[in-house]
């Protein structure tokens, strides 16, 4: 398995504990993550400012894997989203490649359709298999309660995605989760957006939508939130003293990357898992998993 | 965005940074974006806000 490494725009900057875990894990694994340089980023932040941009920018960050022959294997559930929806486009539309091809050329790009997109997490259920990722597990997390969290683009629009997962109930994370022996919590708001989508239009609403699910699962005694989208763990771990504020109440749920906790049942070390790098203390929690592991 | 091709202005700084975790350095500027974005006009909003004189 190899795949172009696309990191966009987040990960690379406020988010290493992900890069760093999933470099680990596929290295363990034997995924060949290839850097492609000129990857930028995706183009959805302008997507409801200028679509055009976004289709322009996300073709050419298709070609750039086109021409190295790579498929394109995405840590950001929104780059995964955007690239998986031009890429259907221009391989549905020809008339629409051609007139695309026609402004990539200004830039000496262009695209033939040829790509696959997928999200890391797609990769491991997908390519790599759960039962293959089973085989791998050394140290069950049985004593840890997470919470899987889908976010918005993961499963969704279904028509997107070959329909891979249910969007209505899901069920690929939980698998993903409880392949590593940690019990799946179960919780009424799992469907909820982050609250990012609207983070820099009306942070109280972002905060109010995050503070929901973050209650809830503090209310179940979940270990940790397991996310696999660098956006959702802006709103639910960088933001999370924000929510307590609002809240009235200390919330202090660890919020961890799907890898981070393969990482874990693989039997790596914490610190090459970037767990250093979360920004709320995992110590307790890692704490009862990897004991030695935490000072 | 206009200027970058990335949501975040990348600096010296963070691939210091990412070279001491041992992650690879990420490209600063992107002029093909830059480029894309004369194609659409976009480059036109990407411009810093005028100050107004009182």
């Amino acid at each position: 398995m190899k795949y172009a490494l696309f990191l966009g725009c987040t990960v690379p900057i406020r988010s290493q504990n992900y890069e760093l875990a999933v470099r680990t894990i596929a290295a363990g694994l034997g995924i060949e993550l290839v850097d492609l340089e000129e990857f930028s980023c995706c183009g959805f932040p302008v997507k409801s400012t200028n679509a055009r941009t976004t289709l322009l920018m996300a073709a050419r960050n298709l070609a750039v894997a086109e021409e190295q022959g790579l498929d394109v294997c995405c840590l950001c559930s929104a780059c995964s989203a955007v690239l998986t929806e031009t890429n259907l486009e221009l391989q549905q539309h020809p008339a629409l490649l051609r007139e695309v091809n026609r402004s990539l050329r200004k830039i000496n790009r262009q695209y033939r359709g040829s790509v696959k997109v997928k999200h890391f997490a797609r990769v491991l259920y997908e390519d790599y298999g759960v039962e293959n990722l089973r085989q791998r597990v050394t140290k069950p997390l049985t004593a840890l309660k997470l919470a899987p969290h889908y976010g918005c683009h993961f499963v969704r629009p279904k028509g997107n995605y070959d329909a891979f997962d249910d969007p209505e109930a899901s069920s690929s994370l939980d698998e993903l989760v409880a392949v590593t022996g940690a019990q799946v919590v179960r919780y009424e708001t799992k469907k909820y957006c982050c609250g990012g989508a609207i983070l820099g239009v009306e942070q109280s609403t972002a905060l109010r939508l995050s503070g929901m699910k973050l209650s809830e699962l503090r209310d179940a005694g979940a270990d940790a939130l397991v996310s696999i989208c660098p956006f959702c763990s802006v709103l639910y771990e960088d933001n999370q003293k924000k929510v307590e504020e609002q809240l009235q109440r200390e919330i202090g749920l660890p919020v961890f990357f799907y890898p981070q906790v393969l990482g874990l049942a693989m039997g790596y070390d914490p610190k090459d898992l970037g767990f250093r790098l979360n920004k709320v203390r995992p110590d307790e929690v890692l704490a009862k998993v990897v004991p030695a592991a935490v000072g | 965005m206009g200027r970058f091709g990335r949501l975040y202005e990348v600096e010296d700084f963070d691939n210091k940074k990412r070279q001491r975790l041992g992650l690879p350095p990420v490209k600063k500027m992107f002029p093909e974006v830059q480029e894309i974005f004369r194609m659409t006009g976009m480059d036109k909003y990407a411009q810093p806000a005028e100050v107004s004189q009182p």
